[in-house]
């Protein structure tokens, strides 16, 4: 075992002949910001997914519209019509922007808000129908919150769980589908 | 032709025109009404006023008429808190619940009814119904029950 004793004295001598205390410091210093920055970088970000712009939530197959006054892609977040929603799209779990995926019940009641559409630049009355059931989707969830009122205005808050007026209450996913034109935004 | 017959004849043709465009404002008016019930009713109520299927929003459909023919009916209907505490003016509101009126129970009216006009609305959403809303409705569905049978 000398070999070994000898190795780690002359190791541990090594460095505390050619480093200094304040190296140390500045050494752990970098490290501790440097690791704390990369996850800020917009390289990590597009990597990671999420609701940043054009991510796809991984598994889920891009979708975009072949309909030009209904562009976009209703798997990702930016999609026009999803500027009020907060809750797991539909269309990434069975069915589509405006429709329920086989097995949920579409709630009666809902919240409703209007977007922009980009193609034609008009704002369109927009139905965030939620989707009752057995589970909970869990894929692609989307918050975007523009329109959304406190609980105590809770006709146009997103927080609500709609399921209340359907027969069975757990949330599983949500749609947006357009009720009409708005003459106002 | 005279220079006052040719105005007299310019007038009435302006009366006549601005006539035959009245019922284009009208319907205008009734779409921008049934479009703000839309926004701001219809996610609970539902577009045909079904409400919820449950009591929690109930069924307006052939019923909500009957609230302006019973006493105390007329100032329920605006002192419910969805509609008195809605982000809107007393103008549209009041637009909005005659619209509403006449859309979903126009035979459950009675005959004397009068419109809303914004003085009343705005006068009545002053008191919003809170605690006592559900007893205040129980109450006044009775004397409906009681109404029917007499009319």
């Amino acid at each position: 075992m000398k070999w070994f004793d000898k190795f780690f004295e002359n190791k541990t001598r090594n460095i505390a002949r050619t480093s200094s205390r304040r190296s140390f410091l500045a050494n752990v210093g970098k490290a501790v910001v440097g690791v704390s920055v990369i996850p800020a970088l917009p390289v990590a970000k597009a990597a990671g997914g999420g609701s940043s712009a054009g991510a796809h939530y991984p598994g889920v197959s891009p979708q975009p519209s072949d309909d030009s006054a209904d562009p976009g892609d209703p798997t990702t977040c930016e999609y026009w019509r999803y500027c009020g929603i907060d809750g797991f799209l539909c269309s990434c779990c069975g069915g589509s922007q405006s429709a329920c995926p086989p097995g949920t019940e579409m709630s009666p009641i809902t919240w409703i808000g209007t977007c922009l559409n980009p193609a034609d630049n008009k704002h369109y009355i927009i139905s965030y129908n939620d989707c009752c059931g057995k589970a909970a989707c869990g894929r692609c969830f989307c918050n975007r919150n523009e329109d959304d009122t406190p609980m105590y205005r809770a006709f146009t808050n997103n927080d609500t769980n709609w399921c209340v007026g359907a027969s069975s209450e757990t949330y599983v996913c949500s749609t947006a589908v357009i009720l009409g034109t708005s003459m106002e935004s | 032709m005279s220079t006052r017959q040719k105005n007299n004849l310019a007038k009435r043709a302006l009366c006549l025109t601005l006539l035959c465009l009245l019922p284009l404002f009208c319907r205008a008016n009734d779409a921008h009404t049934k479009m703000q019930y839309t926004l701001y009713c219809s996610g609970c109520h539902t577009a045909d006023g079904r409400g919820s299927g449950d009591e929690r929003i109930p069924d307006m459909r052939n019923f909500v008429g009957y609230f302006a023919a019973v006493e105390g009916g007329r100032e329920f209907l605006i002192q419910v808190p969805g509609v008195s505490t809605a982000p809107l003016k007393s103008r549209d509101l009041a637009d909005i619940v005659n619209w509403m009126l006449r859309t979903f129970s126009a035979d459950q009216l009675p005959d004397d009814f009068i419109k809303f006009d914004e003085q009343e609305v705005e006068r009545l959403r002053h008191y919003v119904l809170r605690s006592e809303l559900g007893d205040k409705r129980k109450q006044l569905v009775s004397q409906i029950e009681e109404y029917k049978k007499h009319n």
